[in-house]
């Protein structure tokens, strides 16, 4: 995400991939729709991905905790039952859809816990070097950057980008190389929903215009060239100069941001002060607040948020013991065979799926123009791994979207040869990226996404 | 050459006419063109005629001449009509023929049932293809519409024929019809505006700022022309995005080439090695998941950097330096007195998780947190040749073959037998995390380290293996087992069979321990611990093949290999939780030095371009943020078996970064030597330099007063006059005129000699001009040195940039770099064997450029490039080190030409069988210039309902296919190509016998030739089909040099320069001379 901290410009371009290195670029837009003060047509159109780690209790058909908590539901359709995991769901069941059965096939082979690496990218780390890809959620904000301040919001639990293999962010620009987290929810309040943000404006002011003095010398050249070409070369040229162009305005809108106040908003039920090793609860619940005000101040559509890390790294560790007293790690967990570990498993992904719960039950209420956020953000939840470590049938449920074209409401089974990147065609897709593909998918979900 | 090999098959109508041959050539008349069919362009009697017309000089002929070949007046672009003379005579009455009354008829009884509205075979239409052939599409239909006619190929055998009378009239109506086409298209074929790919801009931007970033890495994919080049005109596309970055690479690389401000710190540091060596000093050691570290005692660190440190902070950063072996059998490193023994390097298996473990063995320095992150570096290292160590008693090692020395009884426990013993997991002693549950010890929180101890007592020295029967676990549980003993641990992560993780118990074999008699331990358990029911310990016989081995005398073992030498290759990489994201930098280099007198090697490289953990990533793990600098001894064995020659490793040191001036030349070549009392003076000057060498053309005063114009008005805004300046710069290299290739300007008829310059450049280096290309250009004399030119050129180090990217695209070696080989199946097939079979072609074609052979070298050749690696991996002996050079080949090694090269080979097979009709359709695509038409939508695959299909060979399965008669038509013309291939596996290793079946590579091709395997195939395409295929060749070569595809009215340029190619004995350089002083590249 971007960050204009008033970095020296060696610092501020060495940083990890385009996002931080074109702030002034893609980073803000006005909504010129909205200026009239009359509500578009079209609702906005957004998405967000929230990542548990070291995937969730699935106890085999037969197991006595299979009723309880097997984290998927045990018929498949529209009439499935909840187990204890995903009730807290049941009152978003018309807006929801359980996705069972989808993994990446790339990954499939690998450890769960380096599969995390590629939740968003389906990227390919069997062989010999790491071949990450760009992450979903960023050729999505490659394509809305242009409505609002942000291109996205790229968070985590434990802030920065991890290490290769065991990640703590989820989003990947488009040269593949790890976006760098935000978690600390305080710092994130003040970046960017308050006033100024960061960076002092004049000192941003200046950055904007330097970028836009050198547009305009390159776009006067073009242009004295383009009078000397042919016609062809000088249609070609033409290329270049619309690609100008377009950096220009982005670079005015950009500036037009700085004047402009942000959508008041009511910050009362903040509190950005939750230690994640200590209050868990409050802290996922605090991070949810702000993704919420996030869209509905428009400040940006896409949101990644990874609740935690693989393997056992980082605060969301200690969440099971800090909020249930089970005095054991989340991976730990995860790998355990004694007695009564499914309950301990089962318990842990019933407590975090009531903190998604949380999440759904605010973008439920809190409107925009729109109406209900809910009904035009997709909300993608879950792992990428069913099981310790197995890399298929991740646990996903899909919310959201409904005024967006998605159909809920149901359970859907799918076997291997539906590869979890159909999923994002649909979600981008429904953002309006016009694209048929996305690294290995073979099409949409016919069953969630409309034509 | 032959001509008329199809003479049965020739069409009656069109036979040739007599070979005229001009006085002033004096070849033999038996030359002549012989395409054999299917045949693109024109037919071949225009051809003919055109060609032999022509005075070609015969100035081709080695060795090269001082002026280009072209005659102002043969040139066929300057002629009044711009007709080429001969032309008109080849269809006299085809123009009055009328289309409506006299061809479509024919042609509705002939053509339209397949090629209709309602049928569209091989993707081809008629009825509505423009008769007028008022566009280059259409009259390219029509133009493979005759080739089919006059090859016989169409109308099908079973279908309806021709009469000769109407045969005669399509044939004149078509000729007549593409000649006409052919003139009124020829100013169509333009150059547009070439925006610079990928690797240009990266070369241009290296070249200009003297900087050795990879800056196009980060750019978007360039896209792919029709005929596969990326450096064409109409698909280069520049978005907003582009712009983006060229911005942000421009502003990276003009802030690394300048110095602004103090130098900066250089980080050095030096390692030694030795045993004991490190006793009382501090250094650093790193644990975890597989880590084989070595003990601080065998090395010490030194901080020589240029930062001031207190003693306190300089030992905090030697705890941050530590070494590191993992990926390494203990067995192939040892530390001695004089440093680290590195027996050769084994590779690493290509399966997750062992991929990424490095070879064995690898030696790294680890260094967390403590390193920049930009700039060039340095390591060097002092080494020598090494020994064998002696025997070590205190061992313990992995098996080479993973075989129980101990059954399972039918109890379900250790089958009891002499020699072994047997301890139960109940009798374990010291057990930390662990519980035991009916005989069985389980782990309890298991992600965390488990333990167990097991004592035994030994009857006598010797080596044991160690099994051990446990409970199954699926991979997915991460079963692992930590054995530790004789000071040493070893991590296993089990991958059980399915069949095993149905069993109640099974046995794993863990290792073989080296010990003396007497009363011993060893631990078992690690993070997620498998558990165990029972050990057993096996005493091995002295003649089992790693006793064998491990009591080798080493003096023996050292005399064995002393005629070899050990080399050092370079890495730089990232740790990882199961290994190292790793890449090698630099070459790799042989190791003379005698033990005893060790020299320093130094290897160079770029932070930025390798694979670094990300800077800044916030990550405080204790396992991450490792820096990983380190090499193995790479002259590569491939059975652990063998030492190879052993390589000593003295010190390591890494400096970074790498300054040897300051400031850096790249800054003095932008700010020039000047006076700066007059400041705009002096910019103005570095600005005119800028601009001229970024620009690659002279730029005038009014140019440059802009961008000084533009630095007075954002000068105050930075802090220093350099700031300053490097804001115009970058603004400079964000120009089109920059970015692009600009080559012409609106009326001007002929290419300037700056622009031919450019042209030049980029077309035999992927680069801009040099100063020489320039000053020719500026002097006017560029034009009467081309040939000189291409001939220095080609011999510089820059050519192969071009030689690089015009095979990657050429030859479609992006489908080798893609291809996913199952390494189940092809276990040897490494990343290093992947790695030199593209050198190998890379080598191959640079050879061919650089020693002027004949382009047929490309089809069969009676060498190889090769280097020790590859040549082992393909069966030949006498190669040695890891440099490619031309080893002679008999043709029963199969491995001459292309053809028979890997990249091509495992790029065209799905990973695991060779792949008939992918290698048929490259060749026919790039070899013969003749791509078949793509599959028709919906295509069926090969049946396997056919009876019997699981046991026929891909042969027989493809010929079942073409029975179906839907997909006969186009796999007839197809198959036999790919058939030809069959003996040579997926990984291009010869393969007389593939499932238990002998492979039958016997085939007929689509004229009737019958050829058995590649060396008749090879034959074939150079005794029969030599000039389509030199015409593939120039066609490909002429399409990258100029940056647009051959379009449909280049044939009689292509058909002069077959002509000159011909008559130059089909040199590979006469193809190029051909190319660059054709009127299309030096004018138009």
């Amino acid at each position: 995400m971007t960050s204009f901290n008033p970095l020296d410009r060696r610092t501020f371009l060495r940083g990890a991939g385009v996002s931080v290195a074109l702030p002034w670029l893609e980073a803000m837009t006005p909504r010129p729709e909205r200026e009239t003060g009359t509500p578009r047509r079209e609702p906005m159109r957004r998405m967000c991905f929230v990542y548990f780690p070291n995937g969730a209790a699935m106890p085999k058909e037969g197991d006595e905790k299979w009723g309880h908590w097997r984290w998927f539901p045990h018929a498949a359709g529209r009439d499935y039952e909840f187990t204890k995991v995903l009730e807290c769901l049941a009152p978003f069941r018309e807006k929801l859809s359980l996705l069972g059965g989808l993994s990446h096939p790339l990954s499939r082979q690998l450890l769960g816990h380096l599969a995390g690496d590629t939740w968003l990218t389906a990227g390919d780390m069997r062989g010999d070097v790491y071949k990450n890809r760009v992450s979903v959620d960023q050729v999505a904000a490659r394509h809305l950057a242009k409505h609002t301040r942000y291109p996205s919001l790229v968070l985590s639990t434990d802030g920065g980008v991890g290490y290769k293999s065991r990640v703590s962010t989820l989003s990947f620009d488009h040269s593949a190389r790890p976006i760098p987290s935000e978690h600390r929810q305080r710092l994130i309040f003040e970046r960017y929903f308050a006033p100024g943000g960061g960076a002092s404006t004049a000192e941003r002011r200046a950055q904007l215009q330097r970028g836009r003095k050198i547009v305009d010398l390159v776009l006067e050249d073009s242009k004295r060239l383009q009078g000397k070409l042919g016609k062809h070369d000088a249609d070609k040229l033409g290329e270049y100069l619309a690609s100008l162009d377009s950096v220009e305005q982005q670079i005015r809108r950009n500036e037009s941001w700085l004047d402009k106040p942000r959508k008041p908003f009511d910050k009362s039920h903040l509190d950005l002060d939750v230690a994640a090793n200590v209050d868990p609860k409050g802290y996922l619940r605090a991070m949810f607040d702000l993704m919420v005000l996030g869209f509905q101040t428009d400040l940006t559509r896409v949101m990644t948020y990874m609740t935690g890390r693989e393997d056992g790294m980082g605060f969301a560790d200690k969440f099971p013991e800090r909020a249930l007293g089970i005095k054991r790690g989340h991976h730990t967990i995860s790998h355990d065979q004694h007695e009564g570990h499914w309950d301990q498993w089962g318990r842990y992904d019933q407590w975090h799926a009531q903190q998604f719960a949380y999440f759904l039950e605010r973008l439920n209420t809190v409107e925009d123009e729109h109406g209900k956020l809910l009904d035009t953000t997709m909300v993608l939840y879950g792992s990428c791994c069913s099981t310790t470590h197995n890399a298929r049938n991740y646990p996903l449920a899909l919310a959201g979207g409904n005024k967006l074209g998605l159909k809920h409401g149901a359970y859907h089974k799918y076997d291997e040869s539906t590869p979890f990147c159909n999923v994002f065609v649909g979600m981008l897709n429904a953002v309006g990226v016009k694209t048929e593909s996305f690294a290995d998918s073979t099409g949409t979900l016919p069953e969630v996404f409309s034509a | 050459m032959a001509m008329g090999t199809r003479s049965g098959r020739e069409p009656a109508a069109a036979p040739p006419p007599p070979i005229r041959i001009t006085p002033a050539l004096a070849t033999p008349p038996a030359i002549a063109f012989n395409r054999g069919p299917p045949m693109r362009g024109l037919p071949s009697i225009v051809r003919r005629e055109i060609a032999l017309a022509l005075t070609v000089s015969t100035v081709f002929a080695a060795p090269a001449p001082a002026t280009a070949p072209w005659p102002a007046s043969q040139d066929p672009g300057k002629h009044e009509s711009g007709q080429a003379p001969g032309a008109a005579v080849a269809s006299p009455t085809g123009a009055a023929i009328d289309f409506h009354s006299q061809i479509r008829p024919l042609l509705e009884n002939h053509c339209y049932r397949c090629h209709g509205e309602r049928k569209q075979k091989a993707d081809v239409r008629l009825d509505d293809l423009d008769h007028t052939m008022a566009t280059g599409a259409a009259a390219e239909g029509w133009r493979s519409a005759l080739d089919m006619i006059n090859s016989g190929e169409m109308p099908p055998e079973d279908a309806r024929q021709f009469s000769d009378a109407e045969r005669r009239l399509v044939v004149d109506w078509l000729t007549a019809g593409l000649e006409a086409a052919a003139e009124r298209q020829k100013g169509d074929r333009r150059v547009v505006m070439r925006r610079l790919t990928r690797a240009q801009y990266s070369h241009a931007l290296q070249d200009l700022l003297g900087v050795a970033i990879d800056f196009g890495r980060d750019l978007p994919a360039d896209a792919k022309s029709e005929m596969g080049f990326t450096n064409n005109g109409e698909v280069l596309q520049a978005s907003s995005l582009h712009l983006d970055y060229y911005r942000d690479i421009a502003r990276r690389g003009i802030e690394q080439a300048i110095a602004t401000g103090d130098r900066p710190e250089v980080t050095r540091y030096r390692v030694e090695f030795g045993k004991g060596k490190g006793k009382g000093m501090v250094a650093g050691k790193t644990g975890g998941y597989q880590s084989v570290p070595l003990s601080p005692d065998d090395f010490t660190v030194e901080v020589l950097g240029d930062a001031q440190l207190t003693e306190e902070e300089r030992l905090a950063v030697q705890r941050r330096i530590s070494v590191g072996l993992r990926g390494s059998g203990q067995d192939r490193f040892r530390a001695v007195d004089e440093g680290m023994v590195l027996l050769s390097a084994v590779p690493h298996r290509e399966k997750v998780p062992k991929s990424w473990q490095g070879p064995s063995p690898n030696l790294k320095l680890e260094m967390q947190r403590c390193w920049p992150e930009q700039g060039d570096f340095v390591m060097r290292v002092r080494a020598s040749r090494g020994y064998v160590p002696p025997l070590r008693m205190q061992l313990l090692v992995a098996l080479d073959e993973p075989v129980p020395a101990v059954k399972m009884a039918d109890d379900g426990f250790f089958q009891r037998q002499k020699g072994t013993i047997i301890t139960g997991g109940d009798k374990s002693t010291r057990r930390k995390n662990v519980r035991l549950e009916g005989g069985t010890i389980l782990p309890v929180d298991v992600p965390k380290p488990a333990q167990a101890l097991i004592s035994f007592t030994l009857p006598a020295d010797g080596f044991y293996q160690v099994d051990l029967l446990h409970p199954p676990q699926p991979p997915s549980a991460m079963p692992s087992v930590r054995l530790s003993a004789a000071g040493h641990h070893l991590d296993q992560r089990l991958e059980l069979s399915a069949e095993q993780l149905e069993q109640e118990r099974v046995i794993t074999p863990l290792g073989v321990l080296g010990l003396r008699r007497g009363r011993h331990s060893l631990k078992l358990g690690g993070p997620f611990f498998v558990g165990f029911t029972e050990i057993a310990i096996t005493r091995l016989p002295t003649e089992h093949p790693i006793v064998q081995r491990l009591t080798a005398r080493s003096e023996r073992q050292t005399d064995a290999v002393k005629h070899l030498v050990p080399a050092i290759r370079a890495l730089v990489g990232t740790r990882t939780d199961d290994g190292m994201d790793y890449q090698a930098f630099g070459a790799p280099q042989e190791v003379h030095a005698p033990l005893g007198e060790p020299a320093t090697y130094e290897f160079f490289g770029r932070l930025e371009n390798l694979p670094i953990p990300a800077p800044d990533s916030g990550d405080t793990e204790i396992l991450s943020g490792f820096l990983l600098l380190g090499l193995w001894n790479d002259h590569l064995v491939k059975h652990r078996d063998e030492t190879g020659p052993p390589l000593l490793v003295e010190a390591i040191e890494f400096e970074a970064p790498y300054l040897p001036h300051w400031p850096p030349q790249s800054h003095t070549d932008i700010f020039v030597e000047g006076d700066r009392a007059d400041l705009p003076a002096y910019t103005r000057k570095v600005l005119r330099k800028f601009l001229e060498r970024a620009f690659r053309q002279a730029v005038d005063d009014a140019e440059v007063d802009r961008y000084l114009a533009f630095w007075q008005s954002i000068r105050a805004d930075f802090d220093t006059y350099e700031d300053g300046v490097a804001e115009v710069l970058i603004a400079i290299l964000c120009s089109p005129r920059f970015l692009f290739l600009v080559e012409f300007e609106e009326h001007q008829e002929e290419l300037s000699d700056t622009a031919l310059a450019n042209r030049l450049a980029f077309f035999l280096w992927n680069s801009p001009p040099d100063g020489k290309l320039r000053e020719l250009a500026r002097t006017g004399r560029l034009r009467d040195e081309l040939l000189p030119q291409i001939d220095r050129m080609l011999e510089d180090d820059k050519a192969w940039r071009f030689v690089r990217a015009f095979s990657y695209e050429w030859l479609r070696l992006d489908r080798h770099a893609e291809m996913t080989i199952n390494v189940d199946r092809h276990k040897d097939y490494t990343r290093f064997v992947k790695r030199d079979m593209a050198e190998e072609t890379y080598h191959f074609v640079h050879r061919a450029l650089h020693e002027d052979l004949s382009m047929f070298t490309l089809i069969d050749s009676d060498f190889a490039m090769l280097n020790q690696n590859l040549a082992e991996f393909y069966g030949i002996d006498g190669v040695m080190g890891a440099h490619f050079r031309p080893v002679p080949v008999t043709p029963d090694q199969r491995r001459g030409g292309l053809l028979a090269q890997g990249a091509f080979l495992v790029g065209h097979s799905d990973g695991s069988e060779p792949h008939p009709i992918k290698r048929a359709v490259w060749i026919k695509e790039k070899f013969l210039g003749d791509p078949p038409p793509p599959p028709p939508p919906n295509v069926p695959d090969l049946d396997p309902d056919t009876p019997g299909f699981e046991k026929m060979t891909l042969k027989q399965q493809l010929e079942a296919h073409r029975d179906n008669p839907s997909c006969r038509d186009c796999h007839a013309g197809i198959d036999p190509f790919g058939v030809a291939f069959e003996r040579l596996s997926a990984v291009g290793r010869f393969e007389p016998e593939r499932r238990g079946l002998t492979i039958d590579a016997a085939t007929t091709l689509p004229d009737g030739t019958a050829v058995d395997g590649i060396q008749g195939l090879q034959r074939y395409l150079q005794t029969e089909r030599g000039d389509d295929f030199a015409r593939a060749l120039i066609e490909h070569l002429f399409a990258y040099a100029m940056g647009r595809d051959v379009h449909f009215a280049d044939e009689s340029d292509i058909d002069q320069m077959l002509w000159q190619v011909k008559l130059a004995g089909y040199r590979m350089r006469s193809v190029i001379r051909c190319i660059v002083t054709s009127p299309s590249f030096t004018r138009r």
